[in-house]
């Protein structure tokens, strides 16, 4: 592994979370004063200058912001405005839910995705070609918050199948995972069946054939190992996308993650929440990416070989 | 009995195309031990027959009648499941461009073996040792580290003696090879055919050897079919086809093999050179992402002059540098070392914006004609574009596109047609225009008609010498084909690792090579033997033997 690549990987990815953090800072000071909606609004001139001072927020604004840089260099993301904690502690005791509707998602998405995409590319201009690519159209062409409430007057309301909200058991993961990764599976859909289609007409999968390797070897060892890469890119976005998509979702099946920490605490101007979740999620889009590009590497012999006179 | 017989053969079109059939009522055979080639153009069908020998057809073309029998056994009503377990086995094939006909994502060993794997054959340990042998009888070098490459760590040449090892690898009774030297360089074409003949005398296979080069055809065929538009126009053996083609298009394709022969000397000028280069040096660093990277030295102090009105070829294989030099020459590639003098003018290090006014001295054409125009510009937009950016006034630059692509003998009328409704050999010639159109003193010509057919190659080369000699530009002509060298050039200068190992007067180069490598160049040109029994000979050095170990 090339050390210098992984250095400057190492820089942009520290460069990008320090930018994002400064922007969130930024956009939150400039935009009202928070102390204005925490407190009642008949609060007395001297509670409010109280608060003031006591959260920092009389301090000018480059002081605010190395203050709170140093803090986070920390690891100390402040105190919730609002209910006095840790943002540390509200942050991690609601990621374990977030990750496992995001990680079900993604997996349904997989598991949906990629092979209809496979399905769809093998039997272009078929029926079955048409009818997925309409579902893939579908896929993420519905709003997440309509999906939602739609799957949820079907199956809790109407069929009595499944628990409209709340968190527990299996049966309350299914309508929020469906509804997340239903956009993603659509893309990956996409995505596959055209990189397939790439693959598919290449020289050397007339090679396997003239090989007598069989059809389901020929697709399955041949075309998608090659037809992967693109779709990990897309995976890539698609990770990102499902955190973003995590904060409707959430709040239509009222699923405790950090999506709907992430809305109650932009209503009540917590500011010291909201940086600490838009830092969480611009992490966690950031290392996404860096995971994508290490598996390019992965996957690619040509990236990962160096070329060599052999 | 014949381990192929094709009798009657037609593949059906798919609607819209421009015939029906783009194999029609075909009949060939081939014994065991035997090479038959099949020589045509770019649709004449010789690669479809091949598919449709071992099933691998596009999804939109049928066999409509007729009949394919391996050994014996009608294949054409049997399973698809059971012809493909034919393939590989029995019947085996060497494709085109043997870099991309290897899957990239796996070790080339392993895609060896896999042969092995699919029809059953030795355990792991029994198949890597059978892969290993393979390598060995395929003279490719140190055969355990080349088992662990990717394709993309392997030369064309190399990955071609893979290919080839996994066709012989269950011994299979046909070998069908489709172009399997086209995209090769001159000696490594040489060195594959030669091993195809051994081999075929060593495991006594049908070859069915498919090409559009008869050079290559005098080389290695026992017989020949010649097909056009789908059809067989003529067949016999190579003493009666080369010796004495009977059907117009067979002498058509025969005249058009370019022969390694200096075309006359012109007057040498003594006026001051119109482009020079002295010294020029240029390194590429390539890194790669895990792993050290590594430096090519592309250029190595190459210096050359260009006279006015003349012709320089640019001689060499893939690697030596000849295609940096071009292009550094326009600056479209910066060197490390070494000036380049366009006229009286030092442009080496000049910047982008003082250079911009030169460029139209000096023009390019690149090999591919495909790639080379912007789809959705019409030919006179194209062709128009040049001398509009370099002053012209519309009217006259639309009038002076009209008129070029007159001269390069297209339809005049055709020029409001995009690139897509021209043919392969028109769209060079377009290209040629495009470069003209702007008046320049020199022409870089990077090998313009290497992705052409040979009938084609012969009328752009024509065009170009006609060219040169009303306009008076002076050329610079990149090739890795000597022949095709003889027939433009009044010099050559030839390359090797990136550098000018020889150079002088092309008649004199091709009379007496001074450098071996020169002298190996001109005994790999295909079909030599035949130039020299017709008595078109080139006159050079000892001629390759064509003929050896002919059944």
């Amino acid at each position: 592994m090339n050390l210098r690549f992984l250095g400057m990987k190492a820089f942009r990815t520290a460069l990008t979370l320090w930018l994002v953090v400064t922007f969130v800072f930024v956009v939150l000071r400039t935009s009202g004063d928070p102390l204005v909606s925490l407190l009642p609004a008949d609060s007395e001139p001297e509670v409010i200058a109280y608060y003031r001072t006591l959260w920092g927020l009389d301090r000018p604004l480059p002081v605010q912001y190395l203050r709170y840089m140093a803090a986070v260099f920390q690891g100390d993301f402040g105190i919730s405005l609002r209910d006095t904690r840790p943002v540390i502690d509200l942050v991690t005791e609601r990621v374990p839910a977030t990750a496992l509707l995001g990680l079900t998602a993604l997996a349904l998405a997989l598991m949906v995705g990629v092979p209809l995409g496979i399905l769809a590319a093998v039997r272009r201009n078929t029926l079955l070609d048409r009818l997925t690519m309409a579902f893939a159209v579908l896929g993420f062409a519905i709003p997440n918050f309509f999906l939602g409430i739609l799957m949820i007057l079907t199956f809790s309301l109407t069929l009595r199948w499944l628990p409209s909200s709340g968190t527990g058991t299996p049966w309350h993961l299914i309508m929020p995972a469906c509804t997340l990764g239903l956009a993603t599976a659509g893309a990956l859909a996409r995505f596959t069946r055209s990189s397939m289609l790439e693959v598919l007409r290449r020289p050397y999968m007339r090679t396997a054939q003239a090989k007598g390797v069989a059809p389901g070897g020929r697709i399955l060892r041949h075309a998608l190992p090659n037809a992967a890469i693109p779709v990990v890119t897309v995976l890539g976005f698609s990770l990102g996308g499902l955190i973003g998509g995590a904060i409707v979702t959430e709040t239509v099946f009222a699923w405790p993650g950090v999506g709907r920490l992430l809305v109650s605490a932009v209503a009540a101007r917590d500011l010291a929440v909201v940086q600490g979740l838009v830092l969480l999620i611009a992490a966690t889009m950031v290392i996404a990416n860096l995971v994508v590009d290490l598996l390019y590497g992965l996957l690619d012999p040509r990236i990962r070989v160096a070329s060599v006179d052999a | 009995m014949p381990v192929l017989a094709v009798e009657g053969l037609s593949v059906r079109l798919p609607g819209g195309a421009d015939r029906p059939f783009a194999v029609e009522d075909l009949s060939l055979e081939v014994r065991p031990g035997e090479i038959v080639c099949v020589v045509g153009e770019s649709g004449s069908g010789k690669s479809v027959t091949a598919q449709a020998v071992m099933d691998l057809l596009p999804p939109d073309l049928a066999v409509a009648s007729g009949s394919v029998r391996y050994s014996g056994r009608e294949l054409l009503p049997l399973p698809r499941a059971e012809r493909l377990r034919l393939n590989g086995r029995d019947i085996a094939m060497v494709f085109q461009e043997p870099i991309a006909a290897l899957n990239p994502f796996y070790r080339v060993g392993r895609q060896v073996e896999e042969v092995f794997r699919v029809h059953g054959a030795g355990d792991g340990a029994e198949r890597r040792r059978r892969v290993l042998a393979l390598f060995e009888e395929v003279r490719l070098p140190d055969p355990a580290r080349v088992f662990g490459a990717y394709p993309h760590q392997l030369s064309g040449g190399q990955c071609q003696r893979v290919m080839i090892a996994m066709a012989l690898a269950l011994e299979p009774k046909l070998l069908i090879a489709d172009e399997p030297t086209t995209a090769l360089d001159v000696t490594t074409q040489a060195q594959i055919l030669s091993l195809i003949r051994d081999l075929r005398a060593r495991h006594g296979a049908g070859v069915l050897f498919i090409t559009h080069d008869f050079g290559v055809v005098a080389e290695i065929a026992d017989r020949i079919v010649v097909m056009q538009t789908g059809r067989t126009v003529e067949t016999g053996t190579v003493a009666s086809v080369l010796g004495d083609p009977r059907h117009p298009y067979t002498r058509a394709l025969v005249a058009a093999v370019p022969r390694p022969v200096p075309r006359a000397q012109r007057a040498a000028t003594d006026a001051r050179p119109v482009l020079a280069a002295e010294g020029l040096r240029k390194v590429f660093a390539r890194r790669s992402l895990f792993g050290a990277g590594r430096r090519t030295t592309a250029l190595d102090g190459v210096s050359m002059t260009l006279a006015p009105g003349e012709t320089l070829g640019l001689v060499g294989e893939s690697g030596s540098g000849k295609s940096t030099l071009a292009q550094s020459l326009l600056r479209l590639v910066d060197v490390e070392a070494g000036a380049i003098r366009l006229g009286g003018d030092e442009v080496t290090r000049m910047g982008e914006r003082r250079f911009r006014p030169l460029r139209r001295r000096i023009q390019i054409i690149f090999q591919d004609p495909w790639a080379s125009l912007d789809p959705r510009q019409t030919a006179v937009d194209a062709i128009a574009e040049g001398p509009i950016i370099h002053g012209v006034p519309w009217a006259d630059a639309i009038e002076r596109a009209r008129r070029l692509i007159a001269q390069v003998g297209l339809d005049p009328q055709a020029g409001d047609r995009f690139p897509h409704q021209f043919s392969g050999g028109q769209r060079q010639r377009l290209c040629i225009a495009r470069a003209l159109a702007v008046e320049p003193e020199i022409l870089v010509a990077d090998e313009p008609v290497s992705s052409l057919d040979v009938s084609v190659q012969a009328q752009i080369l024509a065009l170009l010498d006609v060219l040169q000699r009303q306009l008076g530009f002076a050329m610079l002509f990149v090739t890795h084909d000597l022949r095709v060298a003889a027939r433009i050039c009044d010099r050559v200068a030839v390359m090797h690792r990136g550098k000018v190992v020889e150079e002088g007067e092309t008649a004199a180069v091709f009379a007496g090579p001074r450098h071996d490598y020169t002298r190996t160049l001109l005994a790999a040109v295909p079909g030599r033997a035949w130039f020299d029994v017709a008595g078109v000979g080139a006159g050079a050095g000892a001629g390759a033997g064509g003929a050896e170990g002919r059944a």
